[in-house]
């Protein structure tokens, strides 16, 4: 019996050898990707602007590969944090460190005007350590964002390594209002991040937070970002983003589209890029298991003859996949065919990249409301809106596309919500949509 | 010693030391406090310049790092763009060929964001602004082959910002801007968090805004200042000194003096109190002998002028009736003399307490005072077997007071009666030479111990313990005789016997002979009373 049972041990155990995940994940590709534009035939003998959507998607994920996480939770214990938002954030980091795998590292931090590293970077298994130190922090004194992450970041830099998922979950309910606190600051700082493979997700939470420097900073650093209005969900946003962090394939992605002679990237829509010349560079940290992110370029086609064919574009994806820490590259071409008849471009039009370039238009129009907004001009904020949400019906039923069905919707409650008590509010949903539409958050 | 010198000397007792003891601690606590201050300055003052020189160093790292990437840098742009994508801690650089021309970014086909940083960092490169086609290091250096590289601070944007320079050895000169913002995260994370520090350090920019503050509590005592140093121009670390490095110390000086203050001041007090409680006690029994003595006074000289009527009444009486009734009378007119000197003595005494008793001179031979009193003293000196040899003579005609010399011969005669009287013979020696008189009486008693011989001359006043003895000892005796010889300006001294046997009192006082005015007839001589020379 005893013997038997030691016998299975060991099975298990050469089970567990005999099949890494390198081998599993060298197999599969950890991302896909596709290059498509919108109007894949177009119409011969103008010049003319059509969408290319690149889009990234990672491969499922065996359980065996879940890789390591190297995460450092950032809590604002500011004064405005007292009472039960202090209580509901410590819960909810202890419950996120009992989540985590013995071979995780985590460290703990937290700020008001100075900042304390409660726990620095230790290996999860040491649950007591971690959790009597989430337990000392007390809410008090102002906001010290930025050096918060700044010392974040140090302490995941210690375990740095770019076969982990090196993370840093920031939770505030307020401003920065000691040291650099300016959006563009923050979102420097989590540039900065991102080149070193560090994301920065950021839960604003209540009703009090800067969500220009809280989306500013995820947005740079391609970290998630979560309005939590009530401090009882923060538990279950914690084990969502627990849940994306363990479920990165691939890590450190280069997409880089070179454009063929006579086509001209006109602009980047969403996702922040680089245009130099006829090329466009964008990153993505992470990829996550089959979730897609995509990047859309607006370009010009030079003019073209009846069923002649050119190339566009070659796009490749540089990432480092994290199953076996090899660097590996995906590669696609585009090209167009021009038709001179209008139904059969009509008919080649590719509907997934003309939602995806309308949601995205959508959005700049979104932002562009809440600058115009923000600058007083209430009635200018909600005419764009209007249209927006006109723009967005139009193309829902043009494309019989319920996500944009949706997405007017929000935009005619954003419309309706931009005076008044509610605006503050409405200002966090706004800016929760607008980012999440960009960076195609998972949640 | 009277009550209010007494007050004064403990004042004076008691206040030196205290004043002492507070200005010593004082003056200790005030230099410990300064050396106190000094080291924790010092101290803080040490920790602020390790702290700068560690944020100096994480710059320094960052640039040997750059200067490493840089060494290895292709020169085809795209592959250079590629390279400083992926840097974490810079985005953008600049490459000057051997001539000083801009050589990257490239002039044409560049990004937005690569016009405005060659924008921004124009002046700190391009030839013709200042005069230099070399980019120069913090110290206004142009960087020659010897120098390697340098970094030079500019404002823009936020405020301060990098550049990070290094020839390489082909002769391109190199310029990486430091990304601010992770610059000044590096900054934050080369310095303390709160957990390490207690007392709060503030780091503040050019403009004096808050970039980064570590520790717990603010501290409010004086300021520390330590400038972060080139290149970052106008960075500050500041951190304020403790209040009082020494209160605890001071505190303990301070309570020390206070305890010693207290107990010398308990002292005082209560020194204080006793001394007053016995000088009430003894002014009031004096006050009361006084006044009995004055009741007595009346009825005493009454006594006694009947006294020496009957006397004479019974000189007329033949002898078997008068024998034994002389004798009796003889002892009653004795003893109310005896009484009457020693009323005569409390009321002087009384009086000198309030007032300077007065003289009354008159033209008199003093043998014929010193024989009265000796008389007065025979029948006592015979009933005690004590004799009188007396020595010498006082003959001349002086002005004196005589009662007053008669008080103080007999208090010492009354004194050898009492302490002499086991020597048998009582010796009283006059000598005269104009104008003082010298009278010493001695016994051949037990004499007096060295010791106590400048004693015998207090009053009770200040030997509270013979109060108990009462006006009838020497205890006032003495005293008054001492007072009166002085009031007479002479004194009473005891001198110490050749033979150490008995007790030896010298009684000297000014003894004028009479003043004769041209008209006086020497038959009738009118003695002018002389107001005392005391």
């Amino acid at each position: 019996m005893q013997l038997s049972r030691n016998l299975l041990m060991l099975l298990a155990l050469g089970a567990a050898l005999a099949s890494p995940r390198d081998a599993a994940a060298s197999e599969i590709p950890a991302v896909a990707l596709e290059a498509r534009l919108s109007t894949p035939v177009a119409l011969a003998g103008a010049p003319q602007t059509t969408f290319l959507k690149v889009e990234v998607s990672g491969s499922r994920l065996k359980l065996a590969a879940r890789p390591a996480v190297n995460l450092a939770i950032v809590i604002d214990k500011s004064g405005s944090m007292a009472g039960s938002k202090m209580d509901r954030a410590r819960e909810a980091a202890v419950q996120a460190v009992s989540r985590l795998a013995p071979n995780d590292i985590v460290s703990v931090i937290a700020y008001d005007t100075t900042v304390r590293v409660v726990v620095p970077a230790t290996k999860a298994s040491d649950r007591e350590v971690l959790i009597a130190g989430i337990r000392t922090i007390r809410a008090e004194g102002d906001t010290a964002l930025f050096a918060g992450v700044a010392k974040a970041a140090g302490e995941v830099r210690k375990f740095l390594d770019r076969g982990r998922v090196n993370r840093i979950i920031l939770l505030s309910d307020g401003l920065a209002n000691v040291g650099p606190s300016s959006p563009a600051e923050l979102g420097r700082l989590g540039a900065s991040l991102r080149r070193e493979g560090i994301s920065v997700t950021t839960f604003g939470l209540g009703l009090g937070y800067n969500e220009d420097l809280m989306t500013s900073l995820a947005r740079h650093s391609d970290g998630n970002h979560a309005f939590i209005e009530d401090a009882a969900n923060l538990g279950a946003y914690f084990d969502l983003e627990l849940g994306t962090a363990l479920a990165v394939v691939a890590q450190d992605l280069e997409l880089r589209v070179v454009f063929a002679e006579g086509v001209r990237p006109l602009r980047v829509l969403g996702r922040a890029a680089e245009i130099i010349g006829g090329e466009v560079v964008t990153s993505m940290n992470q990829v996550y298991a089959l979730q897609k992110q995509h990047l859309v370029v607006e370009v010009e086609l030079p003019p073209g003859v009846h069923l002649a064919s050119r190339p566009v574009a070659s796009v490749r994806a540089t990432y480092s996949n994290l199953g076996t820490r090899a660097t590996e590259s995906a590669s696609r071409e585009v090209s167009v065919s021009y038709a001179a008849e209008a139904v059969a471009v009509e008919r080649a039009t590719d509907r997934d990249v003309i939602v995806s370039s309308v949601e995205l238009i959508s959005n700049e129009q979104n932002r562009l409301a809440v600058k115009e907004r923000d600058e007083g001009r209430v009635d200018v904020a909600r005419d764009l809106l209007k249209k927006n949400a006109r723009y967005l019906r139009d193309n829902a039923t043009r494309w019989s596309a319920p996500s944009l069905d949706k997405l007017n919707q929000s935009n005619e409650e954003d419309a309706s919500n931009l005076e008044g008590k509610s605006w503050n509010r409405q200002r966090k949903v706004m800016r929760k949509k607008q980012i999440e539409l960009e960076l195609q958050q998972a949640y | 010693m009277s009550p209010s010198r007494l007050r004064l000397a403990l004042i004076i007792l008691t206040g030196l030391p205290i004043f002492a003891i507070g200005w010593l601690g004082l003056r200790l606590a005030a230099e410990d406090e300064a050396r106190g201050q000094a080291e924790i300055h010092d101290v803080s003052s040490r920790r602020l310049a390790d702290w700068s020189s560690g944020v100096l160093e994480a710059l320094h790292r960052r640039e040997r790092e750059i200067a490493l990437l840089v060494l290895d840098w292709p020169t085809q742009t795209e592959a250079l763009r590629a390279a400083l994508r992926r840097a974490p801690a810079f985005h953008h650089a600049l490459v000057l060929d051997e001539k000083g021309g801009l050589a990257f970014p490239p002039a044409t086909g560049n990004s937005e964001e690569e016009r405005a940083f060659i924008e921004r960092t124009r002046s700190l490169w391009s030839p013709g602004t200042l005069g230099s086609a070399r980019p120069r290091d913090v110290a206004g250096e142009v960087i020659t082959p010897a120098h390697l590289r340098g970094v030079v601070s500019f404002f823009w944007g936020e405020g301060l910002n990098i550049l990070s320079w290094h020839r390489l050895p082909d002769g391109r000169v190199v310029g990486v801007e430091l990304d601010r913002a992770r610059l000044l995260a590096d900054v934050m994370t080369s310095l303390p968090s709160t957990e390490d520090e207690e007392s709060r350090t503030e780091l503040v920019d050019e403009r004096g805004a808050l970039l980064y503050v570590f520790g717990g509590a603010n501290l409010a005592g004086p300021l520390v200042e330590r400038p972060l140093g080139e290149p970052f121009t106008g960075w500050t670390l500041r951190t304020h000194l403790p209040v009082s490095v020494t209160r605890g110390g001071r505190w303990a000086i301070w309570s020390t003096a206070g305890a010693v203050a207290l107990v010398l001041v308990g002292v005082a007090v209560s020194v204080m109190r006793e001394s007053g409680r016995a000088l009430r006690e003894a002014s009031q029994r004096v006050s009361f002998v006084n006044q009995v003595s004055h009741e007595l006074k009346t009825p005493l000289t009454n006594i006694r002028l009947y006294a020496e009527l009957l006397e004479q009444s019974i000189g007329e009486l033949n002898d078997e009736v008068s024998g034994p009734a002389r004798a009796h009378l003889a002892v009653v007119v004795h003893e109310s003399t005896r009484l009457s000197r020693m009323i005569a003595n409390v009321l002087m005494f009384a009086r000198s307490q309030r007032e300077k008793p007065r003289l009354r001179r008159t033209p008199c031979v003093v043998d014929d005072v010193v024989a009265e009193v000796l008389s007065a003293f025979a029948p006592s000196f015979s009933s005690r077997g004590l004799k009188v040899e007396q020595l010498g003579a006082a003959p001349a005609r002086v002005v004196i007071d005589a009662d007053v010399v008669g008080q103080v011969l007999g208090n010492l005669l009354s004194n050898a009666e009492k302490y002499g009287a086991g020597g048998g013979v009582v010796e009283v020696q006059l000598e005269q030479v104009l104008p003082r008189t010298r009278i010493v009486v001695s016994d051949r008693g037990p004499g007096l111990p060295r010791a106590d011989v400048e004693r015998v001359f207090d009053a009770f006043v200040r030997l509270d313990n013979r109060l108990s003895e009462g006006v009838t000892g020497t205890g006032i005796g003495l005293t008054i005789a001492r007072d009166l010889a002085r009031l007479h300006g002479g004194e009473v001294r005891y001198l110490q016997s050749p033979s150490g046997i008995g007790a030896h009192f010298e009684f000297t006082f000014d003894s004028p002979p009479p003043r004769r005015t041209p008209d006086e007839s020497p038959g009738e001589r009118r003695m002018k009373v002389e107001a005392n020379a005391g």
